[in-house]
């Protein structure tokens, strides 16, 4: 409700008329009750002091587990939500996800998850953001607007394709089956983001803007995996233990980001 | 000063006329018609302003800038930049943006950081498998990574220091994997990686995010910069029509 000035009466003498008095308060004043418009601000003359601070705060969920890393800014009109792990300090080109790895140094650093085809790994989609404990995952109650965000994660998938043995005698092989990565984002179990299957082998980073609608509502929004592995192909292929080829199958999750915005206003 | 209202008594005067009773609203009026400094912001406590008190075009929120490059502005990564090194060596910037140089950035204020790579393997067309072609055996790993980091000045003059915003490895590793070094023994090459024999093949990433500055103190911002290492010694890397540009919202 607007700030409404008490109003007091001129004495009753006969001076001059109460009613005459108010008609010119009214005018006058009526702007302050409510009705105090843009126009009567010169421009530019809002300035970021006169809004506002950022409300800076931790605990946000992070993780199915319950873990609590995630930090927010709350803001006017929006609230920005974060989790990752993220390097700081002195700089070195290679320290690139130091708090993951506690080898600084290493050119590779040491994955933060790694699923392999016998563990942890289902057939459909895999949540990431329940398997670590910062950088996947985020929950936390938003406003009715939009969520928009951006889900940064860095994996890596050994092989794109087996080729399988054909013959022995002499040695033949023939292209085998594609294999791939699908990476995507879900926002209240509706996937809202992704990759497509990658048929790429290697280490790569994904990066996957996201934009949805959204009431005020808890909201829960995870990054989730599937591999299109072939388990089959070593009926055909003898080179290797077919039970230690699969489980050494692996998909390893290196830096992991997610930052949303939610704009209510 | 604010502007202070100060009602009159009219049992101070003598003889009220219209004019003097009217006074002190038409010197309100004249206070608040809109013209420049009649009511300034020295009338509002700090923090009185919601954003929907804004007329519309109003940015709020620091500096915004990009810094772009042309296709033909690509850098190279030399020497040391693209070694096959287990320590680590100096990187090599990309691209830096200084658009946003003497940006102060405090507690809960947030960067808002987009960029765009466009990404080019030249190099050999052979030696590019690495060793290790007989069963059992490591192949070299090859891997490009590019690092997205924020650099900044702490203002209380201690040492500068960095924070990562995002990247990460753009991928066509020759990564090892349990069938990677399957061998020609067996008939022939077991995989066939991202791009391992391709010359010239292009990538192009965009990336945006939003980094939330939590640390107590406030920072000003030196620049955004790009950088990138290379684990490699066979092929150089291209990195062409770089840019990246961001903003700090405050608010």
């Amino acid at each position: 409700m607007a700030r409404i000035y008490t109003q007091s009466k001129p004495k009753a003498v006969d001076i001059s008329k109460a009613e005459g008095i108010n008609k010119e308060t009214n005018g006058v004043f009526g702007c302050f009750n409510g009705a105090l418009s843009g126009h009567q601000f010169p421009i530019n003359s809002i300035t970021n002091a006169k809004i506002k601070a950022p409300v800076y705060g931790t605990g946000v969920i992070s993780s199915s587990d319950g873990s609590t890393n995630g930090i927010k800014t709350e803001m006017a009109t929006q609230n920005y939500y974060f989790t990752g792990k993220e390097g700081s300090g002195t700089f070195a080109p290679d320290q690139t996800q130091a708090p993951f790895t506690g080898n600084p140094t290493a050119v590779v650093p040491a994955p933060t998850k790694v699923f392999s085809l016998t563990s942890g790994m289902n057939a459909g989609w895999t949540s990431i953001g329940g398997a670590i404990d910062a950088g996947a995952y985020l929950a936390f109650d938003a406003k009715e607007g939009m969520l928009k965000g951006t889900a940064v994660i860095d994996t890596d998938l050994p092989l794109q394709f087996c080729s399988v043995l054909i013959s022995t005698t002499p040695a033949a092989r023939a292209d085998g089956d594609n294999w791939g990565r699908r990476i995507g984002v879900f926002v209240n179990d509706v996937l809202v983001a992704d990759t497509d299957f990658m048929t790429c082998s290697g280490r790569y980073t994904t990066n996957l803007p996201f934009a949805v609608p959204v009431g005020s509502q808890p909201v829960t929004i995870d990054i989730r995996f599937m591999i299109n592995a072939k388990e089959n192909f070593d009926a055909v292929t003898p080179w290797d233990s077919a039970a230690t080829a699969r489980s050494n199958i692996l998909f390893r999750i290196f830096t992991s980001q997610l930052s949303v915005r939610n704009q209510f206003r | 000063m604010a502007n202070v209202l100060k009602p009159k008594s009219m049992l101070d005067q003598e003889t009220i006329t219209h004019a003097d009773v009217n006074k002190i609203f038409t010197d309100l009026e004249d206070n608040t018609d809109g013209t420049t400094s009649k009511i300034d912001t020295t009338n509002l406590r700090t923090g009185a302003i919601d954003r929907e008190h804004l007329s519309d075009n109003v940015f709020i929120g620091g500096s915004n800038s990009a810094s772009n490059t042309t296709e033909a502005d690509y850098f190279t990564l030399t020497g040391a930049d693209r070694t096959n090194a287990s320590a680590p060596v100096a990187a090599t910037t990309l691209r830096s943006n200084t658009g946003l140089s003497g940006t102060t950035i405090s507690k809960g204020e947030v960067l808002r950081y987009c960029g765009d790579t466009m990404f080019r393997r030249g190099g050999p067309t052979s030696g590019m498998w690495g060793t290790g072609l007989t069963d059992g055996a490591s192949r070299v790993k090859q891997y490009v990574y590019l690092s997205i980091w924020l650099y900044l000045s702490p203002t209380d003059g201690s040492t500068d220091y960095w924070l990562q915003i995002g990247g990460g490895d753009f991928g066509f590793s020759l990564t090892n994997g349990p069938y990677s070094n399957y061998a020609a023994a067996n008939g022939g090459s077991a995989w066939i990686g991202g791009y391992p024999n391709v010359q010239n093949c292009f990538l192009r990433q965009s990336i945006s995010g939003a980094h939330i500055f939590s640390a107590a103190t406030p920072a000003t911002i030196d620049k955004i910069v790009l950088k990138a290492h290379v684990d490699t010694t066979l092929q150089t890397v291209y990195f062409a029509s770089t840019k990246v540009s961001g903003m700090v919202q405050r608010n």
